[in-house]
């Protein structure tokens, strides 16, 4: 149990990076970027191409991949938003989704469809002992790594000028417009951010899951729904959606085994929306009736 | 767009000879084909175009995206099976049983999501189509996962037992049924409510319909229609296995809706028989079928919106309008005229009509409203005014539901308000107008009174759906009713003129008419002379002047001045909140407070 409890903390981690990727975008440009998880696995893709198939520096492969991720996130956002004035929300959502069954068949078409192991580049060692829990490097590290990239995404929507800018814009876009907050080059930053979010992520799950061109529905599912048990427009009801989504998975996983696991989870995710319709930490947003 | 008149429920001339022919070759189509082969595959699209024209009712009509139709579909094919394999039911018995299961695990699913905003419904549809997908492999003993479930029974007739060619009729009996039920629905007052949700949806609140009974509603529809195919698509197999349901295939059936055209009734037909028939014949190619599919739909979003069958429909009117010029609409407002109706008699018994008792209300600790007492007798006109932002409309937004008060009580006829929805304080008999008019851009004029209407003057829905003649009934009754309140605001002639043709001042005479449609016995207009011309205020003086001879309290919010004094009984004056005066218009007029208020004169710095 205590065991299922860490590698809960661990994968729920993974899950709350991409849920907060969700809830950046979504929180500035009111669109859900269905697209994100197919965007973690060519991350994921393009780790295993530069580092493990082309055994380019582990930096340079970092590098490689993040570069790749923004033009990717950049091209997504020109889809999704290029139109916004015109479009609607479910518009852009039905875009998203189509661009990720695009990614999804095209890294079918390119890497195949067998799994790749990934190298775990944070270590094996066992570091100390909880009970019977041996707490090894990699698990502590993904927990680590993730609390610091989602400390400073939060430090940086808070602390920054131009954080509270973006805070600004998910709150009122016209407001945030009329005092003169460039809402377009926000978006644009949203989906920067979200995307370097997204690399992080494909980097730290890859060791466990293997790359391979299905493993990004999964996590995309994963991370949308956890956004949504939390709060789709708050960070850090977000990102607590996402622990707590990983820790249930691990627990069911315990309980009914792995292969019952994921239609319990889903039925718990909706069993929690039919009492708290907002998501746990959610508040609604004013309605302004002219 | 060519409108139709809502009076009008025959069928046009070309449909009435084209419909009967192609039915008939329908009817024929068994004979022209070469093997039982494709003959399956045409009943598969058929199916398909059921389970589409059900989706649409969800993603077009009202602009809510499922993910889960394939778990649904999947319902209705496993209920059907093991009740016809385990059970020995019949198909006719196992088919309704089937659209019930998918229509009630739709109604357990919707009562969470339609709380929610609309995005995320396309999350719980698809945890629900992987609970399904997943319970299908993980229970064998029941449904044979992966061999599948076989030897599903074809339905007999008596002694008669169907075959391939034979099912053929049946399920293009259900198909046409399908769209009859459909086209029914869609023509109807449930229909044009639907459209206002999705376009206006606080209006159709505020119109005295539940915005959360009918997206379930309406997902119950969907989701049982849903389940039925897949019930006919079980019996036309004779054997099902987990790969048809999984949550990409419900993708797919949203593809079939927006290649074919949402919001057209043949749309969703045409993309299903395309995108089921189709990839039949270029099996070759079938590696790149979903980049295919992820590029059909963003070509169909961004350069076709409106779908194959919507594009070629806006091709057709257009080509319309060039062969014959249209004849010049009769753009001027008749004469208001004073109605006598009888639901909206004067209201008996004494004392105000409505009290508002000490109302405060604060956002985020900015005090919108403060202390904030009213009362308003039967049949008066009595006027809201104040500077911008003194609160006059979230008084109103107060009073009709929108937000609740901070503190403070709301009676109107003697009953509590505060905590009631908006659609049911409108049922009560307070209707409203909006600052901004919020009317549905696609509807005509006399329909979008019929969203007012509806809640009383409706056919139910059985009756609706089937078309039964009590229907042709209510809905001619419905317009008649509708005529006469467009003729109280001087409208008539505009009533088959589709919304967003009307002029922005026959807007506002159109709210107040969509508002009288309730038979309110109070009206609360908001700012409706507000960007109107000298000559339609007169108007709108007289079509509220006889609001108010009808019995009718009317509650009146305006910034002009000699507008308000000329029409009101009563006078309240709100300033930061609070109430300054109250009066009758001469005592307004020469209040050294409200002067104060409105020129600026020294500001008390209590409010500073």
């Amino acid at each position: 149990m205590l065991e299922a409890i860490f590698s809960g903390l661990v994968i729920g981690s993974i899950y709350a990076l991409v849920a907060l990727s969700f809830s950046i975008i979504f929180a500035t440009t009111n669109i859900v970027n269905f697209a994100l998880g197919e965007v973690v696995m060519v991350a994921a893709m393009m780790a295993l191409t530069t580092i493990v198939t082309l055994k380019w520096p582990i930096l340079t492969g970092i590098l490689i991949t993040t570069l790749v991720l923004l033009v990717l996130s950049y091209s997504l956002q020109l889809i999704a938003l290029k139109r916004l004035q015109r479009v609607d929300a479910n518009t852009a959502f039905m875009l998203t989704l189509a661009a990720g069954i695009i990614l999804n068949n095209a890294a079918l078409l390119i890497w195949g469809d067998k799994p790749f192991p990934f190298p775990n580049l944070l270590g094996e060692r066992i570091l100390f002992h909880i009970g019977k829990l041996a707490v090894n490097q990699q698990g502590l590290g993904v927990i680590l790594a993730a609390i610091f990239l989602m400390a400073l995404v939060d430090w940086f929507q808070r602390k920054t000028l131009i954080g509270k800018a973006m805070m600004a814009t998910s709150l009122d876009r016209e407001a945030a417009s009329a005092i003169g907050i460039n809402v377009k080059l926000i978006h644009t930053l949203a989906f920067m951010v979200s995307a370097i979010l997204a690399t992080a992520a494909a980097f730290l799950i890859t060791p466990f899951t293997f790359a391979s061109y299905y493993m990004g529905t999964d996590i995309g599912l994963k991370g949308f729904a956890a956004a949504i048990l939390g709060s789709l427009s708050q960070g850090r009801g977000a990102i607590v959606g996402g622990l707590l989504f990983g820790l249930s998975e691990a627990v069911l996983s315990y309980l009914f085994g792995s292969n019952a696991r994921d239609p319990f989870l889903y039925l718990a995710f909706i069993l929690v929306l039919m009492f708290k319709p907002t998501g746990l930490f959610g508040v609604s947003k004013w309605q302004r009736v002219a | 767009m060519a409108t139709r008149s809502l009076r009008d429920s025959s069928t046009p001339a070309l449909q009435r000879i084209l419909i009967p022919a192609f039915i008939l070759f329908l009817l024929f189509i068994p004979h022209l084909v070469p093997n039982v082969y494709y003959l399956r595959l045409i009943q598969i699209g058929f199916i398909f175009a059921i389970i589409a024209v059900g989706l649409d009712l969800l993603v077009g009509h009202m602009g809510l995206i499922s993910l889960g139709h394939a778990g649904l579909f999947a319902i209705g094919a496993y209920t059907s099976s093991l009740l016809a394999l385990k059970l020995g039911f019949c198909f006719w018995l196992s088919l309704p049983l089937a659209t019930v299961a998918s229509a009630f695990i739709g109604f357990l699913l919707g009562i969470p999501s339609f709380r929610l905003a609309g995005v995320y419904l396309a999350m719980t549809t698809i945890a629900l189509n992987i609970i399904v997908h997943k319970a299908i492999i993980l229970m064998p003993e029941l449904t044979r996962a992966a061999e599948g479930l076989q030897n599903i029974p074809m339905p007999s007739i008596g002694s008669f037992s169907l075959n391939v060619n034979n099912y053929y009729y049946l399920i293009l009996l259900f198909f046409l049924a399908t769209l009859y039920l459909m086209k029914n629905f869609y023509r109807s007052s449930w229909g044009k409510v639907i459209t206002c949700i999705r376009e206006s949806e606080l209006a159709a609140h505020f119109m005295g319909n539940s915005i959360y009974r009918y997206k379930l509603l309406v997902f119950v529809l969907s989701a049982g229609i849903t389940g039925m195919a897949g019930s006919l698509f079980a019996h036309l197999m004779g054997y099902i296995n987990e790969p048809s349901f999984t949550w990409e295939n419900s993708i797919l059936m949203l593809l079939m809706v927006i290649v074919g055209g949402r919001r057209e009734l043949l749309g969703p037909v045409v993309g299903a028989l395309l995108l089921i028939w189709l990839p039949q014949f270029v099996q070759r190619w079938d590696q790149y079928r979903h980049v295919v599919y992820g590029f059909m739909i963003i070509f169909f979003l961004l350069a076709a919106p409106a779908g194959i069958v919507g594009e070629l429909h806006l091709l057709w009117d257009r080509l319309g309008y060039l062969g014959k010029k249209r004849a010049p609409q009769d753009a001027t407002l008749s004469e208001p005229i004073l109605m006598d109706l009888a639901a909206s008699s004067m209201v008996s018994g004494h004392g105000a009509l409505l009290t508002v008792k000490e109302i405060s209300k604060a956002f985020g600790g900015v005090s919108a409203l403060n202390d904030v007492d009213l009362s308003i007798q039967p049949g008066t006109i009595h006027a809201l005014i104040g500077p911008n932002g003194s609160g006059k409309t979230t008084l109103v937004n107060i009073i009709t539901g929108l937000y609740k008060p901070d503190e403070g009580q709301i009676f109107f006829q003697g009953k509590p308000l505060v905590g009631l929805p908006p659609d049911q304080i409108a049922r009560m008999g307070i209707g409203r107008t909006f600052q901004i008019p919020s009317l549905s851009a696609s509807l005509t004029s006399a329909e979008n009174i019929l969203v007012a209407t509806h809640y009383r003057a409706r056919a139910d829905l059985l009756t609706t759906l089937l078309g039964f003649p009590k229907y042709l009934y209510q809905r001619k009754k419905a317009f008649d009713e509708i005529y006469e309140l467009l003729k109280e605001v001087g409208l008539e002639k505009l009533a088959d003129l589709n919304m967003s043709e009307l002029p922005h001042g026959y807007q506002r005479l159109l709210e107040i008419a969509r508002a009288l449609g309730l038979y309110p016995h109070l009206l609360i207009v908001d700012e409706p002379a507000a960007g109107l011309s000298q000559k339609e205020i007169g108007h709108l003086a007289t079509v509220l002047w006889n609001v108010k001879k009808k019995g009718i309290a009317v509650l009146l919010i305006e910034h002009n001045v000699d507008f308000v004094m000329s029409l009101a009984d009563y006078v309240t004056v709100l300033d930061f909140g609070k109430k300054i005066a109250e009066g009758v218009p001469a005592e307004i007029q020469n209040n050294k407070d409200v002067l104060e208020a409105y020129l600026g004169r020294r500001r008390p710095s209590a409010y500073a």
